[in-house]
Protein backbone atom coordinates (compact mmCIF):
# COMPACT_ATOMS: atom_id res chain seq x y z
CA UNK A 1 0.00 0.00 0.00
CA UNK A 2 2.75 2.65 0.98
CA UNK A 3 4.49 1.46 -2.50
CA UNK A 4 1.33 2.61 -4.25
CA UNK A 5 0.89 5.14 -2.66
CA UNK A 6 4.41 6.90 -3.14
CA UNK A 7 4.18 5.77 -6.83
CA UNK A 8 1.25 7.60 -7.05
CA UNK A 9 2.62 11.01 -5.46
CA UNK A 10 5.32 10.62 -6.91
CA UNK A 11 3.88 10.83 -10.55
CA UNK A 12 1.32 13.33 -9.46
CA UNK A 13 4.69 15.84 -8.70
CA UNK A 14 5.96 15.33 -11.59
CA UNK A 15 2.73 16.25 -13.39
CA UNK A 16 2.44 19.65 -11.07
CA UNK A 17 5.90 20.11 -11.62
CA UNK A 18 5.54 20.18 -15.39
CA UNK A 19 2.47 21.81 -15.54
CA UNK A 20 4.07 24.43 -13.12
CA UNK A 21 7.05 24.71 -15.47
CA UNK A 22 5.57 24.09 -18.87
CA UNK A 23 2.14 25.21 -18.93
CA UNK A 24 2.01 27.95 -16.33
CA UNK A 25 1.99 31.54 -18.31
CA UNK A 26 5.57 33.19 -17.40
CA UNK A 27 4.98 36.54 -15.39
CA UNK A 28 4.99 39.86 -17.01
CA UNK A 29 7.66 41.26 -14.57
CA UNK A 30 9.48 38.63 -13.22
CA UNK A 31 9.63 36.67 -15.98
CA UNK A 32 10.34 32.65 -15.81
CA UNK A 33 12.17 33.36 -12.19
CA UNK A 34 8.81 33.46 -10.62
CA UNK A 35 8.15 29.51 -11.22
CA UNK A 36 10.30 28.80 -8.06
CA UNK A 37 6.87 30.07 -6.45
CA UNK A 38 5.21 26.61 -7.17
CA UNK A 39 8.28 24.93 -4.97
CA UNK A 40 8.53 27.63 -2.75
CA UNK A 41 4.96 28.51 -1.14
CA UNK A 42 3.90 24.97 -1.14
CA UNK A 43 7.01 24.01 0.71
CA UNK A 44 6.22 26.73 3.26
CA UNK A 45 2.64 25.62 3.80
CA UNK A 46 3.67 21.97 4.02
CA UNK A 47 6.26 23.33 6.68
CA UNK A 48 3.29 25.04 8.69
CA UNK A 49 1.50 21.77 8.45
CA UNK A 50 3.75 19.63 9.54
CA UNK A 51 5.16 21.46 12.52
CA UNK A 52 1.12 21.63 13.42
CA UNK A 53 0.66 18.42 13.77
CA UNK A 54 4.06 17.60 15.61
CA UNK A 55 2.69 20.40 18.07
CA UNK A 56 -0.76 18.34 18.46
CA UNK A 57 1.06 15.26 18.60
CA UNK A 58 3.43 16.91 21.92
CA UNK A 59 -0.11 17.88 23.59
CA UNK A 60 -1.42 14.47 22.59
CA UNK A 61 1.78 13.17 24.27
CA UNK A 62 1.55 14.94 27.66
CA UNK A 63 -2.00 14.05 27.92
CA UNK A 64 -2.05 10.15 26.95
CA UNK A 65 1.44 8.98 27.38
CA UNK A 66 1.65 6.89 23.99
CA UNK A 67 4.63 6.34 22.77
CA UNK A 68 3.17 6.30 19.23
CA UNK A 69 2.67 10.48 19.77
CA UNK A 70 6.12 10.62 20.83
CA UNK A 71 7.28 8.80 17.38
CA UNK A 72 4.73 11.22 15.54
CA UNK A 73 5.86 14.25 17.08
CA UNK A 74 9.75 13.40 16.03
CA UNK A 75 8.70 12.59 12.63
CA UNK A 76 6.90 15.16 11.58
CA UNK A 77 8.93 18.03 13.11
CA UNK A 78 11.94 16.75 10.82
CA UNK A 79 10.13 16.56 8.05
CA UNK A 80 8.51 20.49 9.18
CA UNK A 81 12.44 21.25 9.50
CA UNK A 82 13.37 19.88 6.28
CA UNK A 83 10.40 22.06 4.37
CA UNK A 84 11.62 24.79 6.42
CA UNK A 85 14.97 24.87 5.43
CA UNK A 86 13.71 24.26 1.52
CA UNK A 87 11.49 27.59 1.98
CA UNK A 88 14.70 29.78 3.23
CA UNK A 89 16.95 28.52 0.54
CA UNK A 90 14.17 28.99 -2.31
CA UNK A 91 13.24 32.48 -1.07
CA UNK A 92 16.87 33.58 -0.95
CA UNK A 93 17.62 32.06 -4.54
CA UNK A 94 14.37 33.77 -5.52
CA UNK A 95 14.96 37.46 -3.56
CA UNK A 96 18.14 38.16 -5.25
CA UNK A 97 16.85 38.64 -8.69
CA UNK A 98 13.66 39.88 -7.53
CA UNK A 99 14.40 41.92 -4.66
CA UNK A 100 18.11 42.47 -5.74
CA UNK A 101 18.94 40.56 -1.99
CA UNK A 102 19.36 37.45 -0.74
CA UNK A 103 17.81 38.43 2.51
CA UNK A 104 15.41 41.15 4.00
CA UNK A 105 13.65 41.01 6.92
CA UNK A 106 10.31 40.98 5.85
CA UNK A 107 8.33 39.51 9.04
CA UNK A 108 7.15 36.21 7.49
CA UNK A 109 10.96 35.99 6.32
CA UNK A 110 12.40 36.60 9.53
CA UNK A 111 9.91 34.45 11.46
CA UNK A 112 10.55 31.34 9.45
CA UNK A 113 14.12 31.74 10.01
CA UNK A 114 13.50 31.74 13.88
CA UNK A 115 11.13 28.74 13.02
CA UNK A 116 14.57 26.96 11.68
CA UNK A 117 16.66 27.59 14.65
CA UNK A 118 13.97 26.83 17.39
CA UNK A 119 13.07 23.55 15.52
CA UNK A 120 16.91 22.97 14.64
CA UNK A 121 17.59 23.58 18.15
CA UNK A 122 14.63 20.25 19.49
CA UNK A 123 16.05 18.33 16.87
CA UNK A 124 19.39 18.57 18.59
CA UNK A 125 17.68 18.05 21.97
CA UNK A 126 16.00 14.59 20.77
CA UNK A 127 19.47 13.25 20.09
CA UNK A 128 21.28 14.61 23.32
CA UNK A 129 18.43 12.36 25.91
CA UNK A 130 19.28 8.65 26.16
CA UNK A 131 16.48 7.55 28.24
CA UNK A 132 13.52 6.85 25.65
CA UNK A 133 10.91 8.08 28.33
CA UNK A 134 12.23 11.38 29.11
CA UNK A 135 13.06 12.37 25.83
CA UNK A 136 9.34 11.69 25.14
CA UNK A 137 8.53 13.73 28.38
CA UNK A 138 11.02 16.65 27.60
CA UNK A 139 10.25 16.66 23.92
CA UNK A 140 6.70 16.84 24.18
CA UNK A 141 7.13 20.06 26.70
CA UNK A 142 9.30 21.82 24.71
CA UNK A 143 7.76 21.05 21.64
CA UNK A 144 4.35 22.73 22.61
CA UNK A 145 6.34 25.92 23.96
CA UNK A 146 7.82 26.42 20.59
CA UNK A 147 5.00 26.42 18.56
CA UNK A 148 3.21 28.46 20.90
CA UNK A 149 6.17 31.01 20.62
CA UNK A 150 5.15 31.30 16.62
CA UNK A 151 2.62 33.74 16.63
CA UNK A 152 4.36 35.38 19.56
CA UNK A 153 7.66 36.15 17.35
CA UNK A 154 5.28 36.81 14.04
CA UNK A 155 3.78 39.66 15.46
CA UNK A 156 6.53 40.93 17.20
CA UNK A 157 8.51 41.13 14.46
CA UNK A 158 5.91 42.57 12.26
CA UNK A 159 5.76 45.14 14.65
CA UNK A 160 9.41 45.74 15.01
CA UNK A 161 9.65 46.10 11.03
CA UNK A 162 6.16 48.14 10.51
CA UNK A 163 8.14 50.77 12.54
CA UNK A 164 10.88 51.00 10.20
CA UNK A 165 10.04 50.20 6.49
CA UNK A 166 7.01 48.59 4.93
CA UNK A 167 7.05 45.18 4.45
CA UNK A 168 7.21 44.09 0.47
CA UNK A 169 5.45 41.09 -0.58
CA UNK A 170 4.24 40.40 -3.94
CA UNK A 171 0.27 39.47 -3.45
CA UNK A 172 -1.93 39.15 -6.02
CA UNK A 173 -1.79 35.91 -8.12
CA UNK A 174 -3.42 35.46 -11.61
CA UNK A 175 -6.06 32.76 -11.87
CA UNK A 176 -3.59 30.82 -14.40
CA UNK A 177 -1.20 30.16 -11.36
CA UNK A 178 -3.24 29.30 -8.99
CA UNK A 179 -4.34 26.19 -10.19
CA UNK A 180 -0.95 25.33 -10.51
CA UNK A 181 0.42 26.25 -7.33
CA UNK A 182 -2.33 24.37 -5.38
CA UNK A 183 -1.87 20.88 -7.88
CA UNK A 184 1.86 21.53 -6.36
CA UNK A 185 0.87 22.42 -2.52
CA UNK A 186 -1.25 18.97 -2.94
CA UNK A 187 1.97 17.16 -4.95
CA UNK A 188 4.51 18.63 -2.36
CA UNK A 189 2.05 17.52 0.62
CA UNK A 190 2.26 13.94 -1.21
CA UNK A 191 6.10 13.88 -0.84
CA UNK A 192 5.73 14.82 3.09
CA UNK A 193 3.49 12.62 3.74
CA UNK A 194 6.31 10.25 2.07
CA UNK A 195 8.63 11.33 3.70
CA UNK A 196 6.65 11.31 7.38
CA UNK A 197 5.85 7.63 6.77
CA UNK A 198 9.14 6.49 6.26
CA UNK A 199 10.36 8.52 9.29
CA UNK A 200 7.50 7.16 11.64
CA UNK A 201 8.62 3.37 10.20
CA UNK A 202 12.60 4.77 11.03
CA UNK A 203 11.35 5.81 14.80
CA UNK A 204 9.03 2.48 15.34
CA UNK A 205 11.93 0.42 14.48
CA UNK A 206 14.84 2.66 17.04
CA UNK A 207 12.05 2.25 19.39
CA UNK A 208 11.99 -1.71 19.05
CA UNK A 209 15.74 -1.34 19.20
CA UNK A 210 15.74 0.60 22.60
CA UNK A 211 13.32 -1.82 24.18
CA UNK A 212 15.79 -5.06 23.67
CA UNK B 1 2.19 24.93 48.91
CA UNK B 2 3.20 28.44 49.46
CA UNK B 3 4.64 27.37 53.06
CA UNK B 4 6.98 24.89 50.82
CA UNK B 5 7.35 28.23 48.22
CA UNK B 6 8.39 30.39 50.80
CA UNK B 7 11.18 27.28 52.20
CA UNK B 8 12.53 27.05 48.93
CA UNK B 9 12.62 30.93 48.12
CA UNK B 10 14.31 31.15 51.41
CA UNK B 11 16.93 28.42 50.47
CA UNK B 12 17.87 29.85 47.31
CA UNK B 13 18.59 33.20 48.83
CA UNK B 14 20.92 31.70 51.72
CA UNK B 15 22.52 29.87 48.75
CA UNK B 16 22.95 33.52 46.81
CA UNK B 17 24.45 35.45 49.33
CA UNK B 18 26.80 32.50 50.87
CA UNK B 19 28.07 32.13 47.76
CA UNK B 20 28.27 36.24 46.61
CA UNK B 21 31.75 35.64 45.00
CA UNK B 22 29.54 34.10 42.10
CA UNK B 23 26.95 36.85 41.85
CA UNK B 24 30.13 39.65 41.33
CA UNK B 25 31.64 37.30 38.56
CA UNK B 26 28.30 37.57 36.75
CA UNK B 27 28.11 41.09 37.58
CA UNK B 28 31.92 41.99 36.50
CA UNK B 29 31.47 40.00 33.17
CA UNK B 30 28.56 41.91 32.14
CA UNK B 31 30.56 45.18 32.99
CA UNK B 32 33.46 43.67 30.88
CA UNK B 33 30.99 42.64 27.65
CA UNK B 34 29.56 46.50 28.09
CA UNK B 35 33.25 47.55 28.44
CA UNK B 36 33.94 45.48 24.85
CA UNK B 37 31.32 46.66 22.82
CA UNK B 38 31.45 50.30 24.03
CA UNK B 39 35.54 49.65 22.75
CA UNK B 40 34.79 47.93 19.67
CA UNK B 41 32.48 50.50 18.82
CA UNK B 42 34.87 53.43 19.03
CA UNK B 43 34.63 56.40 20.87
CA UNK B 44 31.50 58.02 18.55
CA UNK B 45 29.22 58.63 21.28
CA UNK B 46 25.86 59.51 19.29
CA UNK B 47 26.36 55.60 17.56
CA UNK B 48 27.04 54.48 21.23
CA UNK B 49 23.96 56.21 22.38
CA UNK B 50 21.72 54.90 19.62
CA UNK B 51 22.99 51.25 20.06
CA UNK B 52 22.92 50.87 23.71
CA UNK B 53 19.69 49.44 24.59
CA UNK B 54 20.23 46.73 21.79
CA UNK B 55 23.83 45.85 23.53
CA UNK B 56 22.61 45.89 26.80
CA UNK B 57 19.80 43.47 26.42
CA UNK B 58 22.64 40.99 24.83
CA UNK B 59 24.65 41.86 28.02
CA UNK B 60 21.84 41.20 30.08
CA UNK B 61 21.02 37.41 27.85
CA UNK B 62 24.66 36.07 28.06
CA UNK B 63 24.86 36.75 32.03
CA UNK B 64 21.47 35.70 32.74
CA UNK B 65 22.93 32.52 30.83
CA UNK B 66 25.53 31.59 33.51
CA UNK B 67 23.84 31.91 36.60
CA UNK B 68 20.46 30.03 35.09
CA UNK B 69 22.88 27.42 34.34
CA UNK B 70 24.50 27.64 37.60
CA UNK B 71 21.61 27.43 39.93
CA UNK B 72 19.98 24.24 38.18
CA UNK B 73 23.04 22.94 37.93
CA UNK B 74 23.39 23.09 42.03
CA UNK B 75 20.28 21.14 42.30
CA UNK B 76 21.45 18.46 40.07
CA UNK B 77 24.27 17.74 42.35
CA UNK B 78 23.85 14.35 45.16
CA UNK B 79 20.53 13.84 43.45
CA UNK B 80 19.54 16.74 45.59
CA UNK B 81 16.18 17.71 43.23
CA UNK B 82 15.37 14.30 43.45
CA UNK B 83 15.63 14.44 47.55
CA UNK B 84 13.18 17.43 47.34
CA UNK B 85 10.49 16.11 45.17
CA UNK B 86 10.62 13.03 47.34
CA UNK B 87 10.25 14.99 50.10
CA UNK B 88 6.60 16.22 48.51
CA UNK B 89 7.57 19.21 46.68
CA UNK B 90 5.57 19.71 43.99
CA UNK B 91 7.29 20.30 40.46
CA UNK B 92 5.38 23.09 39.93
CA UNK B 93 6.18 25.11 43.39
CA UNK B 94 9.73 24.43 42.56
CA UNK B 95 9.78 25.94 39.43
CA UNK B 96 8.00 28.90 40.54
CA UNK B 97 11.16 29.18 43.49
CA UNK B 98 13.63 28.50 41.27
CA UNK B 99 12.06 31.22 38.89
CA UNK B 100 11.41 33.57 41.51
CA UNK B 101 14.99 33.72 43.04
CA UNK B 102 16.28 33.53 39.12
CA UNK B 103 14.15 36.57 38.39
CA UNK B 104 15.41 38.77 41.59
CA UNK B 105 19.04 37.42 40.97
CA UNK B 106 18.97 38.85 37.53
CA UNK B 107 17.14 41.90 38.99
CA UNK B 108 20.27 42.38 41.14
CA UNK B 109 22.58 41.99 38.42
CA UNK B 110 20.74 44.26 35.76
CA UNK B 111 20.89 46.77 38.41
CA UNK B 112 24.62 46.84 39.23
CA UNK B 113 24.76 46.79 34.66
CA UNK B 114 22.80 50.11 34.74
CA UNK B 115 25.81 52.27 35.99
CA UNK B 116 27.94 51.53 33.50
CA UNK B 117 25.41 51.58 30.56
CA UNK B 118 24.43 55.04 31.90
CA UNK B 119 28.76 55.65 32.45
CA UNK B 120 29.92 54.23 29.24
CA UNK B 121 26.86 54.97 26.60
CA UNK B 122 26.10 58.01 27.87
CA UNK B 123 22.17 56.74 28.51
CA UNK B 124 19.71 59.18 30.38
CA UNK B 125 18.78 57.50 33.18
CA UNK B 126 14.88 56.86 33.37
CA UNK B 127 12.05 55.18 35.67
CA UNK B 128 10.41 53.86 32.95
CA UNK B 129 13.67 51.75 32.06
CA UNK B 130 12.97 49.76 35.67
CA UNK B 131 9.26 48.84 34.09
CA UNK B 132 11.15 47.65 31.06
CA UNK B 133 13.68 45.57 32.79
CA UNK B 134 11.50 43.84 35.14
CA UNK B 135 8.99 42.77 32.59
CA UNK B 136 11.86 41.52 30.25
CA UNK B 137 13.35 39.59 33.49
CA UNK B 138 10.35 37.64 33.96
CA UNK B 139 10.41 36.45 30.81
CA UNK B 140 13.72 35.11 30.79
CA UNK B 141 13.63 34.08 34.41
CA UNK B 142 10.29 32.02 33.14
CA UNK B 143 11.57 30.40 30.18
CA UNK B 144 15.31 29.97 31.34
CA UNK B 145 14.79 28.44 34.29
CA UNK B 146 12.18 25.70 32.28
CA UNK B 147 15.02 25.46 29.91
CA UNK B 148 17.91 25.31 32.07
CA UNK B 149 15.87 22.41 34.07
CA UNK B 150 16.26 20.29 30.97
CA UNK B 151 20.09 21.17 29.81
CA UNK B 152 21.72 20.91 32.71
CA UNK B 153 21.40 17.08 33.13
CA UNK B 154 22.44 16.89 29.45
CA UNK B 155 26.25 16.36 28.25
CA UNK B 156 27.67 19.82 26.79
CA UNK B 157 23.81 21.38 28.42
CA UNK B 158 26.06 24.38 29.18
CA UNK B 159 26.70 25.05 25.18
CA UNK B 160 22.83 23.99 24.63
CA UNK B 161 21.10 26.03 27.19
CA UNK B 162 21.67 29.22 24.76
CA UNK B 163 20.89 27.74 21.66
CA UNK B 164 17.83 26.73 22.43
CA UNK B 165 16.73 29.31 24.77
CA UNK B 166 17.82 32.54 22.66
CA UNK B 167 15.82 32.17 19.60
CA UNK B 168 12.74 31.60 22.11
CA UNK B 169 13.70 34.88 23.54
CA UNK B 170 13.34 37.04 20.10
CA UNK B 171 10.03 38.37 20.97
CA UNK B 172 11.11 39.34 24.19
CA UNK B 173 14.43 41.24 23.29
CA UNK B 174 12.82 42.62 20.06
CA UNK B 175 10.46 43.99 22.90
CA UNK B 176 13.09 44.77 25.52
CA UNK B 177 15.41 46.39 23.25
CA UNK B 178 12.57 48.89 21.24
CA UNK B 179 11.02 49.68 24.64
CA UNK B 180 14.45 50.68 26.74
CA UNK B 181 15.38 52.74 23.19
CA UNK B 182 12.23 54.55 23.59
CA UNK B 183 12.52 55.47 26.67
CA UNK B 184 16.23 56.92 26.20
CA UNK B 185 15.44 58.26 22.84
CA UNK B 186 11.89 59.93 24.24
CA UNK B 187 8.86 58.32 23.25
CA UNK B 188 6.66 61.02 21.46
CA UNK B 189 3.67 58.92 19.87
CA UNK B 190 3.68 56.49 23.03
CA UNK B 191 4.72 53.72 21.10
CA UNK B 192 6.06 52.29 24.47
CA UNK B 193 2.48 50.45 25.29
CA UNK B 194 2.62 48.85 22.21
CA UNK B 195 6.33 46.87 23.24
CA UNK B 196 5.14 46.62 26.89
CA UNK B 197 2.35 44.48 25.83
CA UNK B 198 4.01 42.31 24.34
CA UNK B 199 6.19 41.70 27.00
CA UNK B 200 3.21 41.08 29.49
CA UNK B 201 2.21 38.61 26.90
CA UNK B 202 5.04 37.01 26.54
CA UNK B 203 5.64 36.32 30.06
CA UNK B 204 2.20 35.27 31.17
CA UNK B 205 1.67 32.75 28.44
CA UNK B 206 5.31 31.30 28.94
CA UNK B 207 4.64 31.06 32.75
CA UNK B 208 2.09 29.42 32.47
CA UNK B 209 3.21 26.96 29.85
CA UNK B 210 6.35 25.97 31.99
CA UNK B 211 4.33 25.95 34.83
CA UNK B 212 2.02 23.73 33.45
CA UNK B 213 5.02 21.68 31.94
CA UNK B 214 6.99 21.62 35.07
CA UNK B 215 6.27 17.95 36.32
CA UNK B 216 7.81 16.95 32.69
CA UNK B 217 10.90 19.50 32.81
CA UNK B 218 11.65 18.56 36.41
CA UNK B 219 10.77 15.02 37.46
CA UNK B 220 12.31 12.89 36.30
CA UNK B 221 9.73 9.67 37.82
CA UNK B 222 6.44 11.13 36.73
Amino acid sequence: MFVVFSLIAILFFAFAQYWALAIAPPEKWMGDVYRILFVHVPAAWNALLMLSVSFVASILYLIKRKPFYDRLAASSSEVGVVLTGLTLMLGSIWGKPTWGVWWTWDPRLTTTAILFLLYMGYQILRRLIDDAEQRAKISAALGTMIFLNVPIVYFSVKWWRTLHQLQSSPQTVAPEMVLPLRLNAFAILGLALIFLWMRMRIARLESQKEEQ
Amino acid sequence: MLSDLITLIQKDFRLIIRSSVHLFSVVLFGVLLLLLFSFSMGGDIDLLRKSAAGLFWITVFFSSTFFLDQSLQYEQKDGRIEGLLLLGVDPKIYYVSKTFSNFLLLILVEFFLLFPLIVLFDVPFSWSMLTVLIMGSFGISALGTAYAGVTTSLVSGNVLLPLLLYPMLIPLLLAGVQATQLCITGDLFNERFMWYSLLAIFDVVFFVAAFLCAPFLFDKSS
